[in-house]
């Protein structure tokens, strides 16, 4: 029965580590825009320097 | 007689209206409009016609371009206010732009730096229809960048007032708390397994779990459930019962008793359950405090009247703040620009469009030296005028200052506070009788049965009804464009038995109008003469009658134009004279009552004229058949009498109709009404914003999210207007849906305060008592509102 105290010393831990996370994420302002993101990860990347020097 | 019409329609490529009959071609792509051309321009020079791959058609019609809109942002003062951050090579600003619509949009406005390289970053927030960018302030300005997006027809909404916005922080802290409520609830749950399921382990082992338990609990105690104790205290200064009390007093019964039990070692506490009621509470008030971030409910006249406007001074002219004029001081006023403070005219004559503030549906022209009143819209050709009166004391801002606008709101307890004035003593009365029964039958059980009771009657699900409910209707209201400004908006609703109408852009449209033309009848060729005559001129009617006759050819010869200001016009066109305008001005005699009216000459001989009715919203009849069953009516008007008649014949026999209100009157009327019986107001422009803010619920129209709205507590499109009957009906039953709730919750609590009472509370029942009736109140809330809406035949 042992084992029972390391296990439940391994899910905390692993559940704190979550809630840094969540944490981290919340305070980065990740939940103030949940919309634009999904959009924006459908935009190709352009090369920015090509289309730079065509216009100039 | 229209043979012009043509077949297929053409569809902008820009911005997909319709093109009407004459596109204009650019690469093989049609455009309605050179507005449109132009954006598509701008973006295949500089290489982003990606911009149209994303979403079809995904432009902005730009229905009017004010050159030097911007001008304003030369002035340093105004720059300097509006930035976030500034330093010399730094510079951050955070735009308004409502009309951010589709991915296109998000695409396009965060690759704008290509345009100005001086911009550093952009970036959107597409929920609050925001645009941030860095941009380098020695490479480019501010004005350009917001003649930028203007060009690009995202026309940034600049006002000073638009600036202070702090709702943001206390957001994250109630995500905050639900997170970590969720994870000790989750946590302490699982550590309570092997008591739920009976499974017999080593005392020792219990005896670990039950203080990580402990210590899981003290976050949740101290931090997530801090809102509770506060409002139950500040509840309790006022002497009122909020809902917060028993939800205190539930919360701490549960954490002392548990802490007892644990460190006494008799048994596991009720920390589960603790964690669980202040989760799913959270969740109710988040869910309650949505609201809809990209519309602006409480503008004030600050952010209709312009930043700043050209103050002339000999020969030079200057932007100025607004705020900054004095009286005396010469302005100029430009086409389409918003007077910002009574002035008297010294130009000989301008054109002022009143309808934002006065309702009246047809522009006045003024002439030298007459008084113009701050709110009127200039068109035509730029005038000068002197201020009379600052723009604090001018007649509209004294309206917005108006005692009456001071403690509008008395506060209306909510309907789940007045149930808690009851719930709260007849709670404590039942631990108080089974405390004293106990203490005469076992008195060892007497903190047992007592604080079990607290525990059990703590009013978990009574306190999710109403929001879940309420945010549900909003919800509904929302997929149908009636935006509220918040839930409580809902219980107001409720208690509403009158219904005050503006007339003109509320129950009128404001763009289609009816042009009707009486006399002799027209061929083909004088009706593309009249066009041709009538596209010279910006005067509205003209456009009116332009855009009425816009099947025919106006590819005439128009020679010798003249325009005689608040007259009329007339010219040569393919050698015929024609003279149109004001019935005087073309030597008619009519009754203009029944509308504006354009009369015609052909070559000195009147052939008849032109009338221009404003035509009302289609299924007005029978909304206002409607609500006449359930509402007392009026109607407000602002215009003059014309419409008396169609009016009273569309409402029932004894509503009260005024016409020629002031926007003073208007508020004067609200004010006498609200005294007998609670009233919405529902009027769409700056005239009727103190009527709308004195009503105990004010509802504006627009025609588009985008465009501006008075002060108000509900923004509806207006083209949903007139669903405004089964809109109040999904409101009504909303209320039935909560009553439905507190039943549920009220039968879960008397079967947990027997059980209760009667000495029987384990923590596996309360660890289940507690979930399930939460859940269940949740999902009756839910569910009762798609019921609702489906047999009312509103998608939800």
């Amino acid at each position: 029965m042992k084992i029972l105290v390391i296990l439940i010393v391994v899910s905390l831990v692993i559940a704190l580590v979550f809630l840094i996370l969540f944490i981290w994420s919340v305070k980065s302002d990740q939940y103030e825009d949940t919309d634009s993101p999904a959009m924006r990860i459908l935009y190709d990347d352009k090369p920015k320097s090509s289309t730079a020097s065509k216009n100039k | 007689m229209s043979q012009n019409i043509t077949q297929n329609k053409t569809i902008c490529y820009h911005c997909g209206e319709d093109c009407q009959s004459e596109p204009l071609w650019h690469n093989d792509h049609a455009f309605c409009c050179f507005g449109c051309q132009t954006v598509f321009e701008l973006l295949s020079e500089n290489d982003l016609c990606e911009y149209y791959s994303f979403e079809k058609n995904p432009g902005n019609q730009l229905s009017h371009f004010i050159k030097d809109k911007y001008l304003f942002l030369d002035n340093e003062e105004v720059v300097d206010h509006l930035l976030d951050f500034k330093s010399d090579q730094l510079a951050k600003i955070t735009f308004s732009i409502p009309s951010i619509h589709c991915s296109s949009c998000i695409w396009l406005l965060e690759n704008i730096s290509r345009f100005d390289h001086g911009i550093i970053v952009s970036k959107i927030n597409f929920s609050k229809k925001k645009l941030t960018i860095d941009y380098n302030p020695s490479k480019t300005n501010l004005r350009s960048i917001a003649d930028l997006l203007y060009q690009l027809s995202y026309e940034p909404e600049i006002s000073l007032d638009a600036k202070n916005s702090t709702s943001t922080q206390k957001n994250t802290t109630r995500d905050l708390k639900i997170g970590i409520a969720g994870f000790c609830f989750g946590n302490i749950m699982l550590l309570a397994f092997p008591d739920y399921l009976g499974i017999e382990i080593d005392s020792e082992f219990i005896q670990y779990f039950t203080y990580i338990s402990l210590g899981l609990s003290i976050p949740v105690l101290f931090y997530c459930s801090s809102e509770f104790f506060i409002s139950a205290l500040g509840g309790l200064r006022k002497r009122l019962l909020n809902i917060d009390l028993p939800i205190a007093i539930g919360i701490m019964a549960l954490y002392g008793r548990s802490l007892y039990e644990i460190i006494s070692a008799t048994g596991s506490g009720y920390l589960d359950s603790m964690s669980a009621l202040v989760f799913f509470l959270l969740i109710g008030r988040w869910v309650q405090g949505k609201t809809y971030e990209g519309l602006t409910f409480d503008r004030s006249f600050k952010s209709y009247f312009p930043l700043a406007i050209q103050k002339v001074d000999g020969e030079n002219k200057t932007s100025t703040l607004v705020s900054l004029l004095e009286v005396n001081d010469l302005i100029e006023v430009r086409n389409e620009e918003i007077v910002p403070c009574d002035a008297i005219l010294m130009s000989k004559e301008a054109l002022v469009d009143y309808s934002f503030v006065s309702g009246e549906s047809i522009p006045n022209t003024m002439h030298e030296g007459s008084k113009i009143y701050a709110g009127g819209k200039i068109k035509g050709s730029a005038v000068q005028m002197t201020v009379i009166k600052p723009v604090s004391q001018s007649y509209l801002t004294q309206l917005w200052n108006h005692s009456s606008f001071e403690n509008t709101d008395p506060a209306t307890p909510s309907l789940i506070d007045q149930i808690s004035r009851y719930f709260t003593p007849i709670v404590l009365l039942i631990a108080l009788v089974s405390g004293i029964y106990w203490s005469v039958v076992d008195s060892s059980k007497i903190l047992f049965v007592v604080s079990s009771v607290l525990i059990v009657a703590c009013p978990c699900a009574l306190a999710l009804a109403t929001p879940f409910t309420l945010n549900a209707t909003m919800n509904t209201l929302g997929l149908h464009k009636m935006y509220l400004k918040g839930t409580h908006v809902i219980e107001k609703l409720w208690q509403v038995r009158k219904i005050v109408f503006d007339k003109t852009g509320t129950i009128t449209t404001g763009s289609n109008q009816k042009v009707e033309w009486i006399g002799r009848e027209l061929n083909e060729e004088e009706k593309s003469s009249i066009r041709s005559l009538a596209s010279q001129s910006v005067h509205p009617l003209s456009l009116q009658l332009a855009k009425h006759l816009k099947n025919y050819n106006r590819a005439n010869d128009v020679t010798d134009y003249k325009e005689e200001k608040g007259k009329g016009i007339s010219a040569l066109v393919n050698g015929k004279g024609i003279k149109m305008g004001s019935p005087s001005f073309v030597g008619l005699s009519v009754d203009t009552s029944g509308g504006a009216v354009i009369a015609v000459s052909l070559d000195q001989e009147v052939i008849g004229h032109f009338l221009i009715r404003t035509s009302y919203r289609t299924g007005l009849s029978s909304m206002i058949e409607q609500l006449s069953q359930t509402f007392v009516m009026a109607v407000l008007s602002g215009d003059n009498e014309a419409e008396r008649d169609r009016l009273s014949s569309l409402f029932p026999q004894g509503t009260q109709i005024s016409f020629n209100q002031s926007p003073e009157n208007k508020l004067r009327a609200i004010e006498s009404f609200e005294s007998e019986q609670k009233t919405m107001m529902i009027g769409d422009g700056l005239n009727d914003a103190g009527a709308l803010k004195r009503s105990f619920v004010g509802l504006s129209v627009a025609e588009n999210v985008a465009s501006f709205t008075p002060a108000s507590d509900i923004i509806v499109l207006g083209d949903q207007l007139t669903q405004l009957p089964k809109f109040l009906s999904l409101v009504n039953q909303s209320r039935k849906i909560i009553w439905g709730g507190f039943v549920l919750s009220f039968l879960y609590n008397i079967v947990g305060l027997s059980l209760a009472v009667a000495g029987y509370i384990t923590p596996v029942i309360a660890a289940i008592l507690m979930p399930i009736s939460s859940i269940s109140v949740v999902a009756l809330s839910t569910l009762g509102v798609k019921f609702v809406s489906h047999r009312l035949k509103l998608k939800a």
